[in-house]
Formats: structure tokens, sequence, C-alpha cells
């Protein structure tokens, strides 16, 4: 009897020793009567503005009446002038045999590439021969359109001795800073050689001219038709990545093509792909006459060398189909393209590209969220964790929204097993959770609509729900209608939504 | 003489008719007893005998309002079935009250010399009282969707603590008066309570976002744990309390005093037992204070809109949120029921004497008030009887018995002031019952 439990256990087993009233206890008279309890869940608050805090301003950006536009952006495909120098510094990397004298150099190229002066940024001439006059030969040679870096035609003086007929080197000239002037896409290069002892004019055969790392720092001509293959690129729009079904109608969704161009070169795009992808899995191309015309990209001229010629060109409902294409659910934009210079082959336009020229072209689709949405059907998997759920008899959920955004939202709930199975759907079809505010003439809301849902979950539903290890939320929205009419709508920045929880559990 | 005692009569009836709960804290039998015990219920009483050595003895009051059992069960088939709507149709809206006192005695012993008497004796003793509203018991058995739109008070009062007593008693005859003392030594063992029980709690009607006012302080020595960590989880600590702790440092005094005058056959009794008695708690403090008015509308989902997984929360969060708990190792103290009781008795010969007790008791805001009859009867030296009837709680059944039986110098003694909720536990609210011995030396001549 140490303990104070026995003290106090002392009455009971006094009483306890007259009679048990409660042996035979067998539980609650009305289980039905066991506590309900009303609890708040809790509330989620949606604030446009909140959501947009810290996105990338190139990916959305607002009106000035807060109308929200989307902004998918392809990648940047840039082209350098490193093509054609290549093509150019290829055509002079060959040993040039100068099989007479004077000798015309030509500074073109098969596909119609025509240099008239080029500045060399680094590169270096050698000459080779070989003679067996059994003395030595004295060699000039003039290139009078060849400008060293003091813009002094080259002129060289050269001793070359018998060497049994193997060759002879010239030393290595350091063309830094030269300029090739040719005005007719030649070179004039003259040479004379006599014997050093009779001082007899001779032909030296081979006489061979060789061009080693050369890199242009500017080169001037007629560029013929270069092509800028930019290849594939593909925009993936992820606003309908959950997208099961419904429609969605952008009232004037935009795609933009921008152009920054320092070739002083005329060039015209030519469009090889510009398809729309569907949820649906259609391929919609898009059309438009500027699609097959080509657009024109400003560039520089002669007297603008180093700067940038940006092109904006806007794809549009008045230009193109866009409207029709964008307006079913598009989730990507494959295109293609790409970039021709001369695209008239006016030779008479001379043009200049600079070893800092530079082509860049992006493609940008836009898309105001401004139109019309009719059971826009989305989807959402949550893990569950049913917390104070776990050992309900029956539930209710009370939910009560205040909704700023003209748009209405139908809900059911798919209980879902560890599989990925349905178990059992909350309701036999979506229940209206979300009402849609009212708008005004312009489509912008001009109040908030407040809603309340109730929705008993017992018996067999709340078992499975218990049994679910994942909810699978269905929503479709559509915008404000009237009159069963769906009427065009405008999401902006100042709109939120308010969605309040409460739960009876028993 | 007749005119005191109409004014007595009158002056008991008046007592009787103040609204207020009634039941027999006053242990009518054993005031109206020839044993040593009953100088507990007056200090001024003499004993028969020279010399009393008191041996292990119990006392157990249990008293409650509202339901009884029987109001609370049913019987289906021969199953006991818990009736909720008949348990809380027998609730009071304001105030039910569920009181329990437990004394265990120990040892003692009482010499008397002549006119004069010193009395030492030890005892445990706990003190239970708790108070409550009705919404209290609805919210715990139905929840508080019924409540929707609504305050809840949930005001309550819990007065738990248990103490070792050494008590040193003395008593002495001046011709028709007797007065005597009993200066009580107390040491805590543990205690539960609440310092202040203000808590209300309203739902509202939109999404049941919950109110929480407050201002509560549950004190604990000992006996007690409360938890908000993991859990809300109210530990007993009953294992921490040892009855070798006869001596604490939660240390009280206390007072009974008592006067008795002798007019005749008539014996008029006044005493107040534990006046300003009080026990101040200084070991293992717990101090749960909450003083607040908070709102809990949920937690917030707003991560709904962003993410993967979806958490109900738990009853947990919720009361985390509302209750605010602050804990505290402070000293507090509690203050001990104090009792008066005004009685008269009659002997009408050697063999028969009749009684009247009137008591009030005073535990925290409680009032407990006592109209009670008695006869005892001694048809043979070494065995008294002894019988009561007392209005109680607006019952008219309560009836008691009490017989002691002394065999050489052995008294057994057993008593109840109601002696039919012995045998009907589903129907009653009041169980008393008092039994023990005594060891009794040199009867004492009247």
């Amino acid at each position: 009897m140490k303990k104070i439990f026995f003290f106090l256990a002392l009455p009971v087993l006094f009483f306890t020793a007259c009679k048990n009233p409660l042996k035979n206890y067998g539980g609650r008279l009305a289980p039905e009567e066991d506590p309900e309890f009303a609890l708040p869940i809790g509330t989620a608050e949606l604030h446009m503005q909140d959501l947009l805090e810290g996105k990338n301003p190139d990916e959305i950006t607002i009106d000035p009446d807060g109308l929200i536009r989307l902004h998918y952006q392809g990648d940047l495909l840039t082209r350098t002038s490193e093509q054609i120098f290549d093509a150019i510094e290829t055509t002079l990397s060959l040993p040039i045999p100068i099989d007479t004298s004077p000798f015309l150099l030509p500074l073109s190229a098969p596909d119609g590439l025509e240099v008239y002066r080029l500045d060399l940024r680094q590169g270096t001439m050698q000459f080779t021969t070989a003679q067996t006059f059994g003395q030595d030969v004295n060699l000039h040679l003039f290139l009078p359109q060849v400008l060293d870096e003091n813009l002094q035609p080259v002129s060289l003086d050269y001793v070359v001795p018998d060497l049994g007929g193997l060759p002879w080197f010239s030393p290595i000239i350091d063309m830094t800073d030269y300029t090739i002037d040719a005005p007719n896409s030649e070179v004039y290069v003259e040479y004379l050689a006599t014997l050093a002892n009779t001082g007899d004019t001779v032909e030296l055969d081979p006489f061979l001219i060789q061009l080693s790392n050369v890199e242009f720092s500017y080169a001037e001509g007629y560029f013929a038709n270069q092509l800028h293959d930019n290849g594939l690129d593909t925009i993936d729009i992820d606003l309908f990545d959950s997208w099961l079904e419904g429609d969605v109608y952008f009232a004037d969704p935009l795609i933009h093509i921008f152009v920054y161009n320092s070739f002083g070169v005329p060039t015209r795009s030519i469009v090889q792909v510009f398809d729309v992808h569907t949820a649906l899995g259609q391929v919609l191309p898009l059309e438009s006459p500027y699609i097959d015309s080509g657009i024109d990209f400003a560039y520089p001229d002669l007297y603008h060398v180093g700067e940038t010629s940006v092109t904006q060109f806007t794809f549009d409902k008045d230009n193109s189909n866009i409207e029709d294409i964008l307006g079913s659910e598009p989730v990507r934009l494959v295109y293609e393209v790409d970039a021709i210079t001369n695209p008239d082959n006016d030779t008479a336009i001379v043009g200049y590209i600079t070893d800092s020229s530079q082509y860049t072209v992006t493609v940008q689709v836009e898309l105001p969220l401004y139109g019309t949405a009719t059971d826009f059907k989305v989807r959402d998997t949550f893990d569950l964790n049913l917390g104070l759920l776990d050992e309900a008899q029956a539930l209710e959920l009370k939910i009560i929204t205040e909704n700023g955004f003209p748009l209405e939202a139908k809900m059911d709930l798919l209980f879902l097993d560890e599989n990925g199975l349905v178990l059992a759907t909350l309701f036999d079809k979506p229940e209206l959770i979300l009402a849609a505010a009212p708008i005004d003439d312009e489509g912008f809301p001009s109040s908030v609509a407040v809603h309340t849902s109730v929705i008993p979950i017992a018996g067999d539903l709340l078992d499975q729900l218990r049994q679910a290890s994942s909810l699978a939320m269905l929503v479709s929205f559509s915008t404000t209608s009237e009159q069963g009419n769906q009427l065009p709508v405008k999401i902006t920045d100042q709109q939120e939504m308010k969605v309040r929880m409460g739960i009876k559990i028993k | 003489m007749k005119n005191q005692t109409v004014a007595f009569v009158f002056l008991l009836l008046g007592f009787f008719f103040v609204k207020a709960p009634l039941f027999s804290q006053a242990e009518t039998l054993l005031f109206g007893s020839h044993l040593a015990q009953a100088g507990e219920t007056n200090p001024a009483l003499l004993n028969d005998h020279r010399i009393v050595l008191m041996q292990p003895s119990f006392y157990n009051n249990t008293f409650f309002t509202g339901p009884t059992l029987a109001d609370a069960f049913t019987d289906v088939n021969g199953q006991q079935l818990f009736d909720s709507q008949s348990f809380l149709n027998a609730l009071d809206e304001d105030n039910n009250l569920l009181r329990q006192q437990f004394s265990l005695n120990t040892l003692g012993g009482a010499l008397r010399l002549g006119g004069a008497q010193l009395s030492l004796t030890h005892s445990f003793r706990l003190e239970a009282q708790a108070s409550y509203p009705k919404q209290m018991a609805e919210l715990a058995l139905l929840g508080n969707s019924q409540f929707v739109g609504d305050t809840i008070a949930l005001n309550h009062d819990l007065q738990l603590f248990s103490y070792s007593e050494f008590a040193l008693g003395g008593a002495v005859k001046l011709g028709p008066l007797q007065a005597g003392v009993r200066l009580k030594w107390l040491n805590g063992i543990g205690a539960l309570s609440t310092e202040r029980g203000q808590i209300g709690l309203y739902t509202d009607p939109g999404v049941y976002g919950i109110t929480f006012t407050s201002d509560y302080q549950l004190n604990s020595s000992s006996i007690a744990s409360l938890s908000l960590a993991d859990s809300l989880q109210l530990s007993l600590n009953l294992s921490n309390l040892d009855f070798k702790q006869v001596i604490t440092k939660n240390q009280g005094l206390a007072v009974d005093l008592g006067v008795i005058v002798q007019l005749g056959n008539l014996s008029l009794s006044a005493s107040a037992l534990n006046a300003l008695g009080s026990i101040n708690w200084s070991e293992n403090l717990n101090n749960y204070s909450s003083s607040t008015s908070v709102t809990y509308s949920g937690v917030d989902l707003t991560v709904l809109f962003t993410s993967d997984s979806l958490d109900f929360p738990t009853a947990l969060d919720t009361l985390k949120s509302l209750v605010q708990l602050a804990e505290t190792q402070q000293a507090f103290s509690t203050a001990l029921p104090s009792t008066y009781r005004l009685g008269a008795s009659y002997a009408l010969n050697k063999s028969l004497e009749l009684g009247g007790l009137i008591a009030l008791q005073r535990f925290k805001e409680q009032t407990y008030k006592t109209l009670s009859v008695y006869a005892a009867f001694v048809p043979i030296s070494w065995v008294h009887l002894q019988a009561s009837y007392s209005i109680v709680n607006d019952t008219y059944a309560n009836i008691g018995l009490g017989a002691s039986i002394q065999a050489g110098p052995v008294q057994l003694y057993a008593m109840s002031d109601n002696v039919p909720a012995l045998f009907n536990l589903a129907g009653s609210r009041h169980f008393q019952g008092r039994a023990g011995l005594n060891v009794v030396i040199g009867r004492k001549k009247k």
C-alpha cells in the first residue's frame, strides 16, 4: 500500500465488491451519435501577382491594362561570317600556279561569290619554284593590288639558286593587316626572272604562290546565294501539359520572328517548316503569304559597317492562319527558318562581311491570356496523406470559393490505388466548385463570384478513400458564359481567388 | 429552552431552502457517534474512554450531480450501452459537480484526563472536485459540429490533491461548555489544480474556423504533466507518489475549532474545520497556462497550387495552433475545503438520542449544504446502533445506518449516510462510508 494508486483504488474496490453495473458494457447505444467535429482545413489563396513574381520577364509580360501574355521562345540560332570566310579561305588555301606573267589570280568561287576587297587579320604568303639553269636567277615580284600594312603595293626581289631541280622556297611573308584590293575580283601578279650571269629573261616553271593560315577581317563583294541553314528547332508550349480534352481559343495569338543581322548583305527568309503540333496529335502548318514569299531581313549597308540591323516580323490573325492553329491546344511549334543572301541575284549590290558579322534568328510564340475556354479539362495527381481522416467514420467537406477569375471549374476526384487504378470517384459527374466571375464588355472581371460546395463522404466511398494512395483531380475549366455562349475573357495580373476548406468529421 | 429549540429549527429550515447543491458532507452518523473519530467533526468532543488508540480506518465520500449510471447506460439484450443523449439530458446547463473525498487514518491516539483531552493522529487524505458545464460534455461526446455559429463556454474547475496530515488536538470542558482546537500540519503529496479555468470556443459557420479564447492555468505538483509536443497528453504520474513521503516540501497548515454547549439533555454543537487551511506546493512543479484569443483557420493550402501532395492537417496541428500553451515551474497553493457544522442532539433517555445537523462546506467556488436528522440507540452497553435520514440533492431516500461493537478493548465500527446507494449503484449519486477499529482503555463515567 505504498502507492497512492491503491489509495485511490480502495473506494472503487469497495463499490465493485457490491455490484458491477457495467460488467456487460457493449459500446454506444447510438453509434450514429459519435462525435462530429467541424474543423478548418485551411485556405489557399491564388494571386496572379504572386504567381508572376520572379518569373522571367522574357516569358511573361503584362500589358498596361493588366492582360498577361505568355511568351514561348525558341533557341537563338546564330550563324557567323565564319562560314563564308571559310569558303574564301578554302579557295585560296591551295598552291596557286603562276604560269604566266602577268597573272590574274581570281577571287571568286563557282557558286557566284566574287570578292572585291579582302582585309587580312592574319596569314602568310610564300613563293616556290625550281630551276636548273646552272646559275642563280634574280626574281622580281610585283603585286600592285596586294597592299602591305602601310598600304604600299607588295614588290619583292629574290635570288633563286640552282638546286639541281629541288624546290626553292622564298622567305615567308607575314600578311597581317594586308589588304587585297581587287575591284574586278582578280589579283594582278607580275614577276620577272633573269639569269644572274647573263641577264637573260627566263620563265620559271613551276612557280607557285602559297597562302597559309589566312584569316580575313573584312570581305567586300558579291556574295551570291549563301544559304544560312539554321536547322530545325522546337518550342514547347507547356500550357497544355495536363490537358485532357476541351477547347481553348486565344483571341489574338502572335508568332514573332526576330532577326539580328550584322552581315552587310541582303538576306531573305526561307521557311522550310513552320508547324503547330496540337494536343490531339494534329500537325497544322502555318499559312501566310510571307511563308511563300519570304521575309526580307534588314542589313547594315556599306556606310554602317559593324552595326546590327534588327528585323521583327509578326504573324498575326490578319496575315496568317495563326488563330486557327494556335487556338487548337498547341503543345509545340516546330520550325526551320533558313535564310539566303542576295535572294534576287542582283550582282549590282555590293555587300560585305566582317569577322564579327553574325546573323541571329529567334522565334517567339505569344499567347495573350485572352480568349475562351470550354471544358478545358486537366488532370493532376496528388499523393495523399489523410491525417485526421484516418479514423473517420464519415466526413463532409465544405469548400467556399471566392473567385476573381473569369473561369469556372468543375471538379471530380478519382481515388487511386498504388497502381494508379481508380478505386472510386467522388462524384457521378464533375461538380461545380468554382463559379466564374462575371465580366464587363472588355472581358475583364467585374466582381468576385462566391460559391459554396458541401461534399459528403461516407460509407463505401470513405473506405475507398482510405484505401487510396493518391488522388487524381479532374478539373474542367470554362470561361464565363452568357446564355450558354462562351465570352472572350481576359486574365490579368490583378486577379485572385481564395479557396477555403473545412471539414466535418465523425 | 422551548424558544431556543424553535429558533434552532427555523435556522435549520432557512438554511436548507437556500438554493445550492446539497449533499451529505456532514458525516451525520459520525457526528452523532460515541467514537473517538467523531472528534473529526468537532474538536471539542471528549471521548468516552481515557485512552483511545485509533487503528487504521478509511473514509470515502463520492458525490456527483447530473447523470447516474442508470441515466448513462441502457440495458439492451443484456448489454450495457452508453446512451449519450440520456447522459447529456441529465446534466445541468451551467454547473455539474464531481466530488471525491477519501481519507486513510493510519494511526492515532487520544488521552483524556478529566475535563481535558489531547489527541495526535496521522492521516492520508485525498480531495477532489470537478465542476464543468454541460457544453463541455456535449463537446466531448458529440463534437463541435452542433455548435457551429455559437460560442461554447468550457469554463471548468478541477481540484485534485492528496496530502499527509499530522493533527494535534486539545479539548477542555468548563462547566456546560466544551471547547476544542486541532492544529494540522499538512504535507502535500501531489496536486492538480486549475487556478484559472476560462475557455471559450467559437466555430465559424463558414469553413469552421475556430476561435479559442482562454484565461487558463493548470498547476501540477508531482501528479501530472501535460505535453503538446507529439500529442496532447495529460500524464498522470501516480507512481511518483509514495506514501513513504509522509513529510514533503509541500507544506501547509490548517486549524479546526469547535465548541459544545450542554444544556441538560440538549447538546448544541458548532465547529469550523480546516478554516484558513492551505498547502503551498513547491515540489515537481508544472504550470500550464494559456491566455489567448486566437482564431485558427487551418493551414495554408496555397501550396496545393504548386505541390504534388495533399496533406490534411492533424487534430494536433489544430490544438497546437489554438491552445498556445506556456509552461512554467512556479509555486502555487491550494486551499482546503472548509466545513462548518451546527448540530443539536437531545438524549431522550440513556439508550436513545435524537439529533439534527446542518453543515456547510466551501471548496473553491462551490458551496455544499447538508440537512439531516439522526437517532442513536444503545440496546446494550457494547452495541451502538445509529440511523439517519437526509435530504440530499432533491432526493428523499437517503437512509444512513451505522453500528459499532465493542469486544473488550477492541471497538469495531462501520457506517454509511446513504446505505441504499450501496444496493443501487446505478441509480445513486452519493456514496459514503467509513469503517475502522479502535482500541479503547478506561471508560469514562458520564
